[in-house]
């Protein structure tokens, strides 16, 4: 029942908006310099930041969390990289942003 | 507030004498020697509408009722709609990926046992007015007021 | 569509998994965090329980803008409460204090005028003229200070300082005696010094959890996500949850008991008899590190000497005891067998054997945990002692796992309240007053003369109001607590306390409480990072943060308000003329020269502070104050088994539990290996007692102060609610806390509501011989107690609750029973 009203509700079903996550992916400190360039050949993968000792921090942008999942999977399967830790996921879908003015002068 | 703290004084003095007629204590709805009318049981708020968080990392509250739902050890009432497995029938938000993380960062199958109790975080809103104005600023205001 | 919000989630996902993974961002390193998205990021401790989440905190432009859990916490690993993922909003009511208001009428203070917006001048004039007149003609004990457990560790220590050593006052008490006296009196009892010897990490160890009067899946809920964790991930641990009515954490108890009220003695008794009658005595620990004692019994119940009670008991307030050995104890609790045990306290006798059971097995890890149904009971100090006999007997102690431990309701009442020493009798690191020695040590750190230090036990926190309100008590000043809604029976003892035109109330808060609504001057306080701080939690985890934005308006800490005022006092106003004649270098000296201009607290100057913040108290007085109070302060605990590391140590990690030595933390205390301060080859050693061993207590079962009969037939427990902190000051100004619970409701079993033809919202008064309330009646809430017997929280400062509570205390602890008075519910 309550399924079913909820679905009629929201009328949406494209679940909207974007998966913003971070994460620690943690490999061998000689391998930083193959590491990277593999990570942002993924697609929605980017390397802002990272430490001579094998630590990177991962952003990734996705339509979905079942690309979060993927995405992980991706990155443990590289060769170099040791482990991969989740620390944020937010969406940012439009229902909380079209309240926003947008204005980016 | 200083409408309130008057309307509270006048009503006050009606009811009370001394230096407790007047009443700086907002939250409170007459004064300290005087019992006020306690105000009827509130209906949750239930139009299953996402409200605007204050900023990112907080938990959005629950838009919908959530009485009788069974959560303890033997079902979780919550997760019939709002888990992975459930998101693409129900239309419910799935909770985000950080619920399967455990206590050491380890990815699970399933939501996290730390965070099984979803009411410790995400709580229903009742159809009231908030007794004060919250002078908060979200980010978004701070940043439109830093551009001008 | 914005890009602006998009921007800042990038930047903070960033900047979080960076913090996660020890990596320092910096704007200019990646393109993600630009200026116009850049916050600062800076840990602090949760301003709430006693738990003692690390949070992290942004600021922006002089405003907090976000708050969530902090990730590199071993605490709360990254979770928060509710309550805590909105902290951010607590500083910003719209009705935040932001100038002294002092009651006036014609421009002249006045006990009957109306609250008048004054300058901090003219409020300290006022104040130091009637602290100066109750000195005068009462001496030191005419004057009195209430503080907390939410006091900052140096504000404690100064406020300490300054009444026990600058006006030679011991009235000072902090409001963790009506939430932690009890367990200090058993700790001290039992183990000879205070405070949990496990910690946190029991939690992923034990294989049962018992829970004495806690409501943990509200109260302290990241706790509970720890033991819930451990209870759903390992199917063989088990939860038993005892309480005089069911709540949330029934959710997940295996052995779920309610039993009635005061019987958790009896129960408690009856599982020692059980673990000797089946042989289950841990009999190589018991003889190596256990004596065995027999407690003074019929000691009243802590209220006026004149009330009836009190004149009947033969024993009043005595807490002593006798020597016995271990057959005499098991004597002693074989009375206390399933039949009348089940019979006393309504819980199966099949249900008291399973419970026994988990202690007794030696194969099983159990962690007992309580809070406010033991500590707030005319009996406190005897449950605690109870709770540690049954761990004694099984030498289930002091190792992962196995742990009787003892939860805290505020931030820092082990912190501040207890460590620092700022209840009536206690000097810091667990010494007291009425010890000579003790004193002489106070006074050496302090560099004060020898005699300085009053021996005498002040009032504690109902004396207090008791003083007020007789008149023996005339200039009173409370800081960061709420006592005219939290103190027992408001009626007959508080208010009129307040209101005694004799007497002169200073209350110092963020916010416009009940209590400052009874007060005479209101003095505007900067809250959490407004302010330099340091919160000590639980599991002695001693916590720091900076200060990241400024008060609003003419808020100051209540750190500057106690130093700044000790301005206006000279040692020749308040001190004895024959000891200053001893020690003519104090003539003539402020109070603030002589207590905080030293030579050692304003040792360290103000390029000490971490740059990129600042720091109100040390801009005005000119020195790193915390940083000199809180090294002071250390002097006292080193050396002593109570070790605090660096003051520069804490602000970069994320606490340490101590004792701390050379550097390294401690987690389990008393056993060898994991406590520095065990001898080598002691196996345990409890060196808080002279002989090294800890005491089990024989003590009986005693009925409660007052029981529900014909007319007032209904029992009475109060508490909190998950959403709500305390008597809800701060998460009352928050929309979406308040929205979630806007006020009390009393929670009773639908059929004795059936029985008054009562319903559900129905409007009622909840009377009892002391005063009433008006309410609205739920019976199908979160909280189903048993037929009867209400529960009212006490958060809502529109239904005053403990205008009905009955100011019983433990007579030992002085801590107040609000867990069980008899009233009546009728319709309104």
């Amino acid at each position: 029942m309550r399924m079913t009203r909820r679905a009629l509700l929201r009328g949406d079903t494209s679940g909207g908006g974007v998966h913003i996550s971070s994460l620690v992916v943690h490999c061998r400190p000689d391998r930083i310099g193959t590491v990277i360039p593999a990570i942002e050949a993924i697609p929605d993968a980017t390397v802002p930041e990272h430490s001579e000792t094998g630590k990177l921090v991962v952003l990734l942008e996705t339509a979905n969390e079942g690309a979060v999942m993927e995405r992980i999977s991706a990155l443990e399967a590289l060769s170099g990289v040791i482990s991969v830790a989740l620390v944020y996921h937010q969406i940012d879908d439009e229902t909380e942003t079209e309240l926003e003015t947008g204005s980016n002068a | 507030m200083k409408s309130r703290i008057t309307i509270t004084v006048l009503l006050g003095l009606a009811l009370t004498a001394g230096a407790l007629a007047q009443n700086v204590a907002t939250t409170r709805d007459a004064a300290l020697d005087v019992e006020p009318n306690p105000p009827k049981i509130s209906r949750v708020e239930n139009d299953d509408v996402k409200r605007k968080r204050a900023y990112p990392m907080q938990p959005p509250t629950v838009p919908h009722k959530i009485d009788n739902y069974q959560v303890d050890t033997n079902a979780n009432k919550c997760m019939s709609c709002h888990s992975r497995r459930r998101t693409q029938e129900s239309q419910a938000p799935m909770v985000s990926v950080t619920h399967y993380m455990d206590r050491d960062g380890n990815f699970l199958a399933d939501i996290s046992a730390r965070r099984y109790f979803c009411n410790q975080c995400h709580v229903v809103q009742r159809d009231v007015v908030p007794l004060l104005d919250n002078e908060f600023e979200d980010i978004d205001e701070l940043l439109r007021a830093a551009r001008k | 569509m914005s890009t602006t919000r998009r921007d800042f989630i990038r930047a903070n996902a960033v900047a979080t998994a960076a913090a996660a993974a020890g990596i320092t961002t910096s704007a200019a390193a990646t393109n993600i965090i630009t200026s116009d998205t850049q916050l600062k990021w800076s840990k602090a401790a949760c301003r709430f329980c006693g738990t003692g989440c690390s949070i992290n905190v942004a600021t922006r432009d002089n405003k907090v803008v976000a708050t969530h859990g902090d990730i590199n916490s071993e605490v709360n690993r990254g979770l928060a409460c509710v309550k805590g993922y909105f902290l951010a909003k607590i500083l910003y009511g719209e009705d935040r204090l932001r100038q002294p208001l002092l009651r006036k009428k014609g421009g002249q203070y006045d006990k009957e005028g109306e609250f008048t917006p004054v300058s901090w001048d003219e409020a300290f004039d006022v104040m130091e003229e009637k602290f100066k007149k109750a000195l005068k003609e009462k001496g030191p004990r005419g004057i009195g200070m209430f503080g907390s457990g939410q006091w900052t560790v140096w504000e404690g220590y100064a406020a300490s300082k300054l009444m026990k050593a600058g006006f030679l006052s011991n009235n000072i008490d902090p409001n963790a005696r009506h939430c932690m006296a009890s367990a200090v009196g058993g700790f001290m009892r039992t183990f000879g010094i205070d405070e949990p010897m496990g910690c946190y990490d029991d939690m992923e160890h034990a294989d049962a959890f018992v829970l004495w009067g806690s409501n943990m899946a509200e109260m302290h809920p990241i706790l509970w996500t720890r033991i819930t964790d451990r209870r759903l991930s390992n199917p063989g641990v088990k939860v038993a949850v005892l309480s005089t009515f069911e709540h949330r954490s029934f959710e997940l108890a295996d052995m779920p008991m309610i039993f009635t009220p005061q019987t958790d003695m009896a129960i408690l008794n009856y599982i020692a008899h059980y673990i000797i009658r089946e042989g289950k005595v841990n009999k190589d620990f018991v003889g190596k590190h256990v004596n065995f004692r027999k407690g003074v019994t019929d000691i009243g119940y802590g209220l006026r000497p004149e009330h009836p009670l009190e004149a009947k008991a033969a024993n009043s307030g005595n807490g002593g005891s006798e020597e016995i050995g271990f057959d005499e104890f098991a004597k002693f609790v074989s009375t206390y067998d399933e039949k009348y045990v089940s019979e006393l306290s309504g819980v199966s006798p099949e249900r008291l054997q399973a419970l026994a059971e988990l202690y007794a097995d030696p194969d099983r890890k159990v962690m007992s945990l309580w809070t406010m149904g033991v500590n707030q009971h005319t009996r406190g100090v005897w449950v605690n002692n109870m709770l540690y006999n049954v761990h004694l007997l099984t030498g289930k102690i002091s190792e992962p796992g196995n742990s009787p431990f003892s939860l805290t309701g505020q931030p820092s009442a082990c912190g501040t309240a207890r460590e620092v020493g700022t209840f009536s009798h206690r000097l810091p690191a667990d010494m007291v007053v009425k010890n000579p020695e003790h004193r002489k040590i106070a006074e050496k750190y302090w560099k004060l003369p020898e005699g300085i230090v009053p021996d005498w036990n002040g009032s504690h926190a109902v004396q207090q109001n008791r003083d007020l309100k007789d008149g023996k008590i005339n200039a009173y000043w409370v800081q960061v607590n709420n006592n005219v809604q939290a103190a027992p029976n408001l009626n007959e003892e508080t208010l009129p306390g307040y209101r005694n035109p004799d007497n002169f109330i200073v209350v110092s808060d963020a916010y416009p409480t009940v209590t400052a609504q009874a007060a005479d001057l209101i003095l505007p306080t900067a809250m959490w990072v407004e302010k330099e701080g340091a919160y000590g939690n639980a599991e002695r985890r001693t916590q720091f943060w900076h200060q990241m934005v400024d008060a609003p308006g003419e808020a100051k800490s209540d750190l500057w308000q106690l130093v700044e005022f000790s301005k206006r006092f000279t040692t020749d106003e308040v001190w004895p003329t024959e000891i200053l004649a001893a020690n003519p270098e104090f003539k003539g000296k402020s109070l603030y020269d002589v207590l905080y201009r030293n030579g050692q607290v304003d040792r360290y100057p103000n390029s000490d502070i971490e740059e990129g913040y600042s720091n109100h108290e040390a801009e005005d007085f000119g020195f790193y104050l915390q940083k000199g109070l809180f090294e002071e302060y250390a002097m006292f605990g080193r050396g002593k088994a109570h070790d605090l590391d660096d003051f520069d140590v804490y602000h970069q990690v994320r606490g340490k539990r101590w004792p701390v030595v050379d550097g390294k933390e401690t987690k389990w205390r008393f056993r060898e290996g994991s406590d520095p301060y065990v001898g080598e080859g002691k196996g345990f050693e409890f060196y808080g007692k002279p002989d090294g061993k800890a005491v089990v207590f024989a003590l009986p079962y005693e009925p409660p102060a007052e029981s529900p009969d014909d007319e007032y037939d209904m029992w009475l427990s109060t508490g909190r609610v998950l959403e709500h902190w305390h008597s809800g000051s701060m998460t009352r100004r928050v929309p979406e806390l308040h929205k979630a619970v806007p006020s009390a409701l009393v929670y009773m079993h639908p059929e004795d509501a059936r029985k008054r033809k009562l319903r559900r919202g129905d409007e009622v008064k909840v009377v009892s011989r002391r005063g009433e309330i008006r309410s609205r009646l739920e019976t199908r809430g979160r909280n189903k107690p048993p037929k009867g017997l209400v529960f009212v929280p006490w958060f809502d400062s529109s239904q005053l609750i403990n205008k009905v509570t009955l100011d019983a205390t433990d007579p030992l602890s002085k801590e107040t029973d609000y867990k069980k008075c008899a009233v009546k519910i009728v319709k309104a």
